[in-house]
């Protein structure tokens, strides 16, 4: 192991501990835990979007990505988490800004309980889909941090994971949104300046921009010389294109539409991760700059562990670095992708650099995996047991239920970790599925579209999650008719959302238009 | 104007054999235009902003 990594890990530490102790100290009542008291600075605000969207997905897994399907994937980075944030805090945090002072609104539940007239029911659906879908999301967290821990400093893979795990936990429980905010913020800069940094040097190190481009379209005959698999190993004929035909999974237009043009956006703008966020900064100013913000500082990070994921596709088929392989349950041995940047920064990147590389990746997993765990904390306490279940509850009690929820979905989801996959991409997006079949109708349809309902929303969510579980477990992944079309799992579960809200909406009668009124729904974002 | 300019330019771009800083055109333009569009979504966005609070 090295001393300067660890050295770095540990300060790395102790700064986390320093602002988790001064949110500790700031957090006092429960609106303080869970939304901050909607009391964040501008700058605290934009990284904690940047900060709550850069996860270990980003950083391991966007490499990942681009390892297997070169360029063929890069609306995930033109439209995804950028598209996401930005346009969350525009069409979501703008709108909801009056009423969020007016109703005193913590999570976006609160908002459910107003705009649906149901302070019980669709907050207990909303509560428990909401901390499932977090929990789905931490696992490939984890999987991040043990990937990079094995790969750069030789610490087992479940070792490094159970370390980030402890602290996360510590601080989570200590500071609630508070500390996850402030956290976040130097996390956010930590991770913006290794990957800007990082970048250009293992560009530079292929060669330079145009003859890295050139070479992506050599891979295919690189790889089959060099390292004698086929010209067509892992979409290799696609990597230079940005998308394949329509029948190709992962990289085939159709897949690229309804993975990167539905699941993804979708899904993170409604993310309970992040929505919840909207609900937290001081002053709807900061909802003019903040969107062009967030998007100019995402697309590049994401574009740049994209293309650091490409150089270490080339790298590989040059032979100039091994790639480790990954055991699957039934002895199968795959590539496994997400070991694409930390092995290229490895090869390319100078000494100290390459030991910060464990800090950053650690910074974009815990900046994610707190958020994460506030909002399945809040759901399970605030929304579910105060609000629905029993409303005389002490403060006290509601602390002590935070923390244990914190530990139980910390340790399970962990745990569950421990058995990696090729991508942990399909994790992140297996969440995302879920989030936007589930959340996007009732939450976008809800401050948008009077005729939106209790009985729509409330049926939205409960068939979105049944019908997107159900697909994952008939079709897997990917939804082929062969030599015709290739799609991704989220769309039964989208058309059977969708669906459900569009005819129960006409069926059943709409929400009192006193309701409407105060809450200011309609097919517009500010009322003239 | 704004629409038919960027196709304009997308096009041009596609129909021309030459690869762009080492990219394929198509992929060029493919990576390029949406963050152009969105960019400027987003800057009309922050020019044109008005208050939410004037609302009741």
């Amino acid at each position: 192991m090295d001393i300067l990594a660890i050295g770095a890990t540990i300060i790395y530490f102790i700064a986390i501990g320093i602002i988790s102790y001064f949110g500790a100290k700031r957090t006092k009542t429960l609106a303080d835990f869970v939304a901050a008291s909607g009391r964040l600075g501008f700058w605290t605000y934009v990284l904690l979007m940047v900060g709550s969207v850069t996860s270990g997905m980003t950083i391991i897994g966007v490499a990942g990505t681009s390892f297997q399907g070169g360029w063929a994937n890069l609306w995930e980075r033109v439209i995804g988490p950028p598209f996401a944030i930005s346009f969350c805090t525009i069409l979501i945090g703008y709108k909801l800004w009056n009423l969020r002072k007016k109703f005193q609104m913590l999570t976006i539940q609160d908002y459910f309980a107003i705009r649906y007239e149901d302070p019980k029911i669709i907050r207990m659906i909303a509560g428990i889909i909401s901390a499932a879908t977090c929990f789905a999301y931490l696992i490939a967290q984890y999987t991040a941090i043990g990937i990079v821990s094995e790969a750069i400093l030789g610490i087992p893979y479940s070792l490094a994971s159970f370390i980030a795990l402890i602290v996360v936990i510590g601080y989570v429980m200590t500071g609630g949104m508070f500390s996850t905010a402030w956290t976040t913020f130097l996390q956010s800069i930590l991770i913006i300046l290794v990957i800007f940094i990082s970048t250009p040097i293992i560009i530079s190190w292929m060669g330079g921009w145009i003859i890295l481009n050139e070479l992506v379209s050599q891979v295919p005959i690189l790889q089959q010389t060099i390292r004698g698999v086929s010209s067509t190993y892992l979409f290799a004929q696609f990597l230079d294109k940005p998308f394949g035909p329509a029948d190709i999974p992962l990289v085939g237009w159709a897949y690229n539409l309804t993975l990167f043009g539905i699941t993804v956006p979708l899904g993170l703008m409604v993310a309970p991760h992040i929505v919840n966020n909207v609900l937290c900064f001081k002053d709807s100013k900061y909802t003019k700059w903040s969107p062009l913000l967030t998007y100019v500082l995402c697309v590049p990070i994401i574009l740049s562990t994209s293309i650091i994921g490409i150089a270490a596709r080339v790298a590989w088929a040059q032979g100039k670095l091994n790639i480790s392989s990954l055991i699957l349950e039934g002895g199968v041995t795959v590539a496994w992708n997400d070991m694409a940047f930390p092995t290229i920064a490895k090869v390319a990147l100078p000494y100290g650099l390459l030991m910060l590389l464990l800090p950053c990746v650690l910074a974009a997993v815990m900046s994610t995996t707190d958020r994460l765990l506030v909002t399945a904390a809040s759901n399970i306490s605030y929304d579910v047991i105060k609000n629905a279940i029993r409303s005389t509850i002490s403060d006290k009690g509601i602390k002590w239920i935070n923390r244990i929820t914190i530990l139980v979905i910390g340790i399970f989801s962990w745990w569950l970790s421990l058995t990696p996959q090729p991508m942990l991409a399909w994790f992140i997006w297996a969440a995302l599925s879920l989030m936007v079949n589930c959340f996007f109708w009732p939450i976008i349809g809800g401050l948008y579209w009077k005729r939106m309902n209790k009985h729509a929303a409330r049926w939205c969510m409960i068939i979105g999650f049944i019908t997107t579980l159900l697909s994952f477990a008939i079709w897997g992944r990917n939804i082929i008719i062969p030599g015709v079309l290739a799609v991704y799992a989220v769309v039964p579960g989208f058309i059977a959302s969708t669906l459900t809200v569009i005819i129960l909406s006409f069926i059943t009668k709409p929400q009192s238009e006193e309701v409407l009124k105060e809450t200011c729904t309609g097919l517009f974002l500010r009322r003239k | 104007m704004f629409s038919i300019l960027i196709t304009k330019l997308a096009i041009k771009i596609i129909s021309s054999s030459d690869r762009i800083l080492g990219m394929l055109p198509i992929t060029f333009v493919c990576l390029i235009i949406p963050i152009i569009v969105q960019i400027l979504i987003l800057t009309l966005w922050a020019l044109k902003w008005k208050s939410p609070e004037k609302e009741g």
